[in-house]
């Protein structure tokens, strides 16, 4: 069992700086995307605006649920984790693409089970799935959410109303975990982001 | 249908088929301005549909559909709505469920909490926001053109691979 571990750096020192990157992920599953003309995809959170609109003008619609809100929310309130996933109630082969982000690095091994499996389901054969998790070594100590910017650019904005614990896991744990999907690509950059593309067979 | 500079209790059948609570009288703001707002006050709570010219702005509890295509529609912080918005622009920065459609805008602050299926020109959603739902936006009629354009011109030197066929999904 993986238990939640303090993150090194603190990026929301002044003077700290968080960089961005272009990512390669990004670009092969909007591309992907782009070929379907009535694509529907769901993003999980934290809720950004630049990546609402980005979305939603390359696809048919774009969904948000909010788990991070979600799970802080019930987190503060005392509630099971398991109240949560209540909010992924969607029809089964509903969306042709999932933005999971790093949702992954704050839910310990049983709920990681329990959100790959209902993404699964959520997803269409031959959907995507994008996922992003931090480097121990190097992740930020708060939560920052993944912001769309051009050219597949994706910069960071501190969430500071959101409170998770983090977990960090290795590659090899994290491909285990997506084992029920195929992944297509995944990624390793300078600065601590993992990123893995996944497929529904 | 509201009429600019009429008092709540003045105006009674199609806007309000339901008063439920009524504890203060005070619900519109600047009634003798050329604002041409109203605001339906915290301790107020209605039943039914309302068709209107003037912008709207709920601070209290409201069930039923908002059909004003050339105003602007508000849900204050303290403001609960359940039904459907036809709206020029809408804000949302207290609790709804329900559908937006609208020409214009909407924009969801922070403090919202939103569950529903949004159809707008654009969107502005602040971090921090409860949201659960769909966003469609209005693809700008000029970039189908432009893309057309640029797809006939293509077409000549090279055929282009069609886009996959999907099937209809069922809104969630």
């Amino acid at each position: 069992m993986t238990t939640p571990t303090t993150p090194v750096h603190d990026y929301s020192h002044p003077g700290s700086s968080f960089d961005g990157y272009t990512s390669m992920m990004l670009q092969m599953y909007v591309e992907t995307l782009n070929k379907y003309s009535t694509a529907q995809v769901l993003d999980v959170g934290p809720v950004c605006e630049e990546n609402i609109t980005y979305f939603a003008q390359r696809i048919k619609r774009i969904y948000v649920c909010d788990m991070f809100l979600r799970l802080s929310r019930n987190r503060h309130k005392g509630l099971p984790t398991e109240k949560v996933w209540e909010h992924l109630d969607y029809a089964p082969n509903s969306f042709d693409g999932i933005n999971l982000w790093d949702f992954i690095d704050h839910l310990n091994d049983d709920d990681i089970g329990r959100l790959v499996n209902l993404c699964h389901t959520a997803l269409e054969p031959g959907g995507m799935m994008m996922v992003t998790s931090f480097e121990e070594q190097s992740a930020p100590s708060k939560i920052h959410s993944f912001v769309i910017k051009d050219s597949y650019r994706l910069n960071f904005r501190l969430q500071n109303h959101l409170d998770l614990p983090c977990y960090y896991r290795s590659n090899r744990i994290i491909t285990d975990i997506l084992s029920e999907f195929q992944t297509v690509k995944s990624f390793i950059y300078r600065n601590g982001v993992r990123e893995f593309l996944c497929k529904r067979d | 249908m509201l009429k600019k500079g009429k008092k709540p209790e003045d105006v009674k059948g199609d806007v309000y088929d339901k008063i439920t609570e009524q504890k203060t009288v005070t619900p519109i703001s600047h009634p003798e301005t050329t604002t041409e707002e109203t605001v339906i006050g915290e301790k107020i709570s209605i039943e039914g549909d309302i068709r209107g010219e003037e912008h709207l702005v709920i601070e209290g509890s409201m069930k039923g559909n908002v059909e004003m295509e050339k105003n602007n529609f508000t849900i204050g912080s303290k403001g609960r709505v359940e039904g459907e918005i036809n709206a020029q622009n809408v804000k949302v920065s207290g609790q709804m469920i329900g559908n937006i459609k609208t020409h214009g805008k909407v924009e969801i602050t922070k403090e919202a909490d939103f569950m529903g299926d949004i159809k707008a020109k654009s969107i502005s959603v602040e971090d921090g926001a409860y949201f659960k739902g769909s966003i469609e936006l209005e693809k700008e009629p000029h970039r189908k053109t432009a893309l057309a354009a640029k797809s006939t011109t293509v077409a000549t030197t090279q055929p282009l691979n069609e886009p996959k066929a999907q099937t209809a999904k069922n809104d969630t």
